[in-house]
């Protein structure tokens, strides 16, 4: 592995490149690098355009709009945009992430303010108003929901908020530094709460920010809070919406997915469930179904059993040895091992190995996967047969022992030479 | 100059580059596809080719056929009571291959480029090296056939940026490769494979089929009646790719009898070897990391591509429809020409590099320590070089013995992709002398380097002592050594090729004796007037009365045959 920067190999910057940049500068140094003439300079280009490759993202980095102005170089031909990145850190005391923008710098001294009590309210909400206001409006409403978020974090300690599903509201502690005087800057002067949330997520916060606020501002206290749920729907049909009509079901509070895959799936898991006797006669022809053979089908499909299968039996939990549960009997995993071959796999990513890796120890319960390697056995064997080697001409001299026992006609020579031999002797004699 | 070779399980053809682009060269009958069969005449001298595959009817014990199935297995073929390996009778094609190409450029030809399955191990690809070699060719370099397409289609348009599928079913292998494209470079993401997967497995089916029809088991059935029955099953695949259904004559026991067969039965007859080649398409579409609906245009490779049930699959998998833009028999050829090209620095293909990448991850055996006893667990497979790692690559791993004062360390080499290694393929072993050391653990750097033909090298160097060496495998099956090969090449050398001035009229013969062969009544005497005649004009040596009756003959088969197994 050399140690070489790989955009310097490519003749590129790390900070500017792009993928397609990344791209034809390999295209064009390949073709005076070519694997044939020079093995080690090709593999010295390869292994950098790799690692380029894996290190620019796909898209832009993640950067504030290009500075306005732009920066001309000696030739003055040639216009340059610099490009900034944002960097990000995390602080441990207030378990919150900020970042270098405008609006995140902005964020930062509002929050530290706050939990700091909110001292010299009289000079330092004028300026935070005034450098929300100078923000343009996108920026300006993050900036706000930012806040919003900080203060719902902070009233929710046990962190429900990472286990409870969205659109069940928490009902927020309010912590010590949360004064009724910091409560009316925040939401008089700087304008919290005055902007409806952008999504499902950013709502939830808004509503128990709300509810705590209420009691100090009177003028909110009817306030109506926003409905989580519908504003979830209404993400999640936009974001997953398909062909065959699947939809967010506000009353089961679950995705109903209506693609082949998907009703595959759930006929599939409600056949696993029922576990009846002729569970795998149900099961076949769901998986012979036309309207799942194609690839990307047929491989979602793969994905969401394997995944079905690990959390039934406990793979994503972290025990060691798989529970069964009681539909995952012989035939049925020997019918799925023989639609998907997962006997035969063994992943590609570490985490997919790992998967692959308790399968196999599920699928062992029965022998299945014995049975499999059985199947492939005589496979081989098959192959083996049809191809059956016969020794081969230059394989080896056969020992001597061999040369007398195992052929008839050299016995048979042997002994008449020496007879031969015996009787010139005696003649001689 | 560089050639360019296909050589494939029924069919091999020659090509090379010139500046209108690759070019097929006809062999001495005129035509592209050289059946890749192999006779044993009378005389002792090797006919290949068409004629070849005419003579597995008429002399079954003097012909091969399929042998690339054979290539990197010990199994010999008996032609005539004498041995012949797979790399002799590869050896024998590319001979003919390499005099077509001689008499078609007007010089001595000496190095090929030449194209082997994608899914070729190490053996395999070893093998066919050998056989060049016994053919007086040296290998520049083995293309991997799905490859060698792709450079073709290519071609066509360098500058586009397109993502390929390949597929290609042959006589005897299924490949698929994913190709991105983008400024002239050619970048294999992805190879699988079926080396066991072909178009004769379906003839095979038929053929039992058939044979069961017949009332008859293919165990009892003897060899020349066996190579009629499996023309015509061959036949009747062709047949049933343009129509729902076939009926063809068979002569069997002195009596005609009429075999049929509809698509839909041998659609279910073959259900198994179509499903077998997803698992080779989903491989190849999870390792290059994109899914099916990102492939920009699919490729069909191949003859037996033309199956319907093969196109349904793709159809079925990919929701369109693949492309046939140039011909599924050549494309590999053409390709393997454009190598040859490259290779040897056309300027014409300055603009274009194309990268390939191996097949199956290659590695080694190791054992874990699995606990404070002095235990080991064994068989362990380490990965050194992973699958679809482009090439050439090189990668190195420090290993050291298990054991204080070991002196000799065993590395067994594996190809494929399960943990332990008995579920893989072992490619070789060598042995590694170490010094005595009974203080320290003894550590060996080995390195593996692939190179652009996908020839594994494997070097180790001894840490202590600096000796670094350039190991050979040793009990691989079919592997050759330097001298074995120089003698076998003196060997074969003596054995006489039928002159290629005649190679006409002997195709004609063998073709009107075969034809005799399936004939009956009428017919069948006729035909047997027609072989008599051709053979009293050559008797007479007269160039213009040969020609004369050939075509006369030629002409009257063709209406004596009519639909019948010959094409
Ligand atoms: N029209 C057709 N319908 C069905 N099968 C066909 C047709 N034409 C050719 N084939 C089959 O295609 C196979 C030969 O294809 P091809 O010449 O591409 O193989 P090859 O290059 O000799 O083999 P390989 O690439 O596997 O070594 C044979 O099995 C033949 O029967
Ligand atoms: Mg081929």
């Amino acid at each position: 592995m050399s140690l070489t920067d790989p955009f310097k190999v490519l003749g590129l910057s790390r900070d500017t490149a792009t993928q397609s940049d990344v791209k034809s500068a390999y295209a064009r140094l390949l073709k005076v690098t070519r694997p044939e003439d020079d093995r080690a300079a090709f593999m010295e280009l390869r292994e950098a355009f790799e690692q380029a490759r894996r290190t620019v993202p796909v898209q832009l980095p993640i950067a504030e709009a290009p500075a306005k102005t732009s920066v001309e170089t000696e030739t003055g031909s040639q216009l340059l945009m610099p490009v900034r990145r944002i960097e990000w850190h995390y602080d441990d005391a207030l378990n919150w992430n900020f970042d270098t923008s405008p609006k995140g710098k902005l964020s930062e001294s509002v929050i530290r303010w706050m939990v700091a009590g909110g001292p010299d309210a009289a000079t330092r909400v004028p300026a935070f108003a005034e450098a929300r206001i100078a923000l343009d409006k996108h920026d300006a409403d993050a900036f706000l929901d930012q806040i919003t978020e900080f203060i719902f974090a902070a009233t929710d300690p046990e962190e429900r908020r990472h286990t409870k599903p969205v659109w069940e509201p928490i009902e927020g502690t309010r912590p010590a530094w949360l004064t009724d005087d910091l409560i009316r800057a925040l939401a008089n002067d700087i304008g919290l709460l005055q902007v409806r949330p952008m999504n499902a997520y950013t709502a939830r916060s808004f509503n128990t920010v709300q509810a705590l606020f209420a009691s100090v501002l009177d003028r909110n206290a009817a306030a109506a809070p926003v409905d989580v749920l519908e504003k979830f729907q209404h993400e999640q049909n936009e974001a997953y919406k398909d062909d065959h009509g699947s939809y967010f079901d506000r009353h089961q509070k679950a995705w109903v997915d209506l693609s082949p895959v998907g009703v595959a799936m759930a006929d599939l898991k409600a056949a696993f469930d029922a576990n009846a006797d002729d569970m795998v006669e149900t099961c076949k022809p769901i998986l012979q179904r036309e309207d799942i053979q194609a690839l990307d089908e047929f491989q979602n499909l793969d994905n969401q059993l394997r995944f079905h299968i690990a959390e039934a039996s406990g793979g994503n939990s972290g025990i060691r040895w798989p529970t069964y549960a009681d539909w995952m009997t012989p035939d049925l995993l020997a019918l799925l091992d023989d639609t998907f071959g997962w006997t035969r796999h063994f992943g590609n990513h570490p985490w997919e190995r790992q998967q692959y890796d308790w399968l196999h120890r599920v699928l062992d319960r029965h022998g299945a996967l014995s049975a499999a390697a059985d199947r492939e056995r005589a496979r081989a064997r098959e192959h083996a047969q049809a191809h059956a080697s016969e020794p081969r001409r230059d394989a080896r001299m056969p020992g001597i022992l061999e040369l007398f026992f195992a052929r008839p006609r050299t016995l048979m020579i042997t002994y008449y030479v020496y007879r031969v031999v015996q009787v010139i002797w005696r003649l001689a004699v | 100059m560089i050639i360019g070779i296909d050589l494939g399980t029924t069919n091999s053809l020659v090509s090379v580059f010139t500046e209108q682009g690759p070019v097929l060269i006809p062999n001495s009958m005129g035509a592209t596809l050289t059946p890749s069969a192999v006779h044993m005449d009378g005389q002792e001298r090797v006919i290949t080719g068409a004629s070849a595959k005419d003579h597995l009817i008429n002399s079954p014990g003097a012909t091969a056929a399929r042998f690339k199935r054979l290539m990197g297995t010990s199994k010999t073929t008996l032609l005539k009571k004498k041995a012949y390996s797979p790399e002799d009778l590869s050896s024998f094609v590319l001979r003919a291959l390499k005099a077509d190409a001689e008499v078609f450029l007007g010089q001595e030809v000496s190095e090929a480029v030449i194209s082997v399955p994608a899914y070729f191990n190490d053996i395999q690809r070893k093998a066919t090296i050998t056989a060049a070699k016994l053919a007086g060719l040296t290998v520049r370099r083995l293309i991997n056939e799905p490859t060698a397409a792709a450079l073709a289609y290519g071609l066509q348009d360098k500058e586009a940026e397109n993502t390929f599928l390949i597929v290609d079913l042959g006589g005897g292998t299924f490949d698929v490769s994913i190709l991105e494209m983008f400024s002239g470079v050619m970048e294999v993401r992805a190879s699988a494979g079926d080396a066991f997967l072909g178009g004769e497995d379906f003839t095979d089916r038929i053929v039992t089929y058939f044979a069961k029809t017949l009332g008859l088991k293919l165990s009892d059935i003897e060899a020349s009646e066996l190579s009629r029955l499996r023309a015509v099953a061959d036949h009747a695949k062709h047949l049933l790719s343009d129509e729902p259904r076939v009926s063809l004559s068979y002569r069997h026991a002195e009596e005609e009898r009429i075999l049929s067969l509809s698509r839909d039965t041998f659609e279910d007859l073959t259900a198994d070897l179509v499903n077998r080649m997803k698992v080779p398409l989903q491989r190849a579409i999870g390792d290059a990391g994109l899914s099916a609906s990102q492939i920009d245009r699919i490729v069909m490779v191949g003859g037996a591509t033309r199956m319907l049930s093969v196109r349904n699959l793709i159809t079925r998998l990919f929701k369109r429809f693949p492309e046939y833009a140039l011909d599924p028999d050549t494309v590999v050829a053409l390709g393997a020409a454009v190598q040859a090209g490259l290779v040897s620095r056309d300027v014409a293909l300055d603009d274009v590099v194309m990268t390939d990448v191996c097949p199956f991850t290659l590695g080694f055996e190791t054992s874990r320590k699995t606990g404070a006893d002095g235990h080991f667990e064994n068989g362990l497979f380490m990965p050194l070089i992973e699958r679809n790692t482009t090439i050439p690559a090189s990668r190195n791993q420090m290993v050291e013995t298990v054991q204080l004062g070991q002196t000799q360390l065993h590395l067994n080499i594996y190809q494929g992709e399960a943990p332990y290694v008995r579920d893989n393929i072992r490619i070789g072993s060598y042995k590694i002398t170490l010094p005595y050391n009974t203080a320290d653990y003894e550590k060996v750097d080995v390195r593996f380097t692939y190179d652009s033909s996908g020839v594994l090298e494997v070097i180790a160097t001894t840490l202590a002592t600096k000796e670094t060496k350039t190991l050979i495998i040793e009990n691989a099956p079919g592997a050759m050594s330097a001298e074995a090969i120089a003698k076998r090449f003196k060997e074969l050398e003596r054995i006489k090729i039928h002159p290629r001035e005649d190679a006409v009229n002997e195709a004609l013969i063998s073709h009107v004796t075969a034809a005799y062969g399936n004939a009956l009544g009428r017919q069948r005497t006729e035909i047997g007037m027609l072989l008599g005649e051709f053979e009293e004009a050559l008797r007479t040596y007269d160039k213009r009365l040969i020609a004369h009756t050939r075509s006369r003959i030629e002409g009257m088969l063709k209406s004596i045959e009519g639909s019948s197994v010959f094409d």
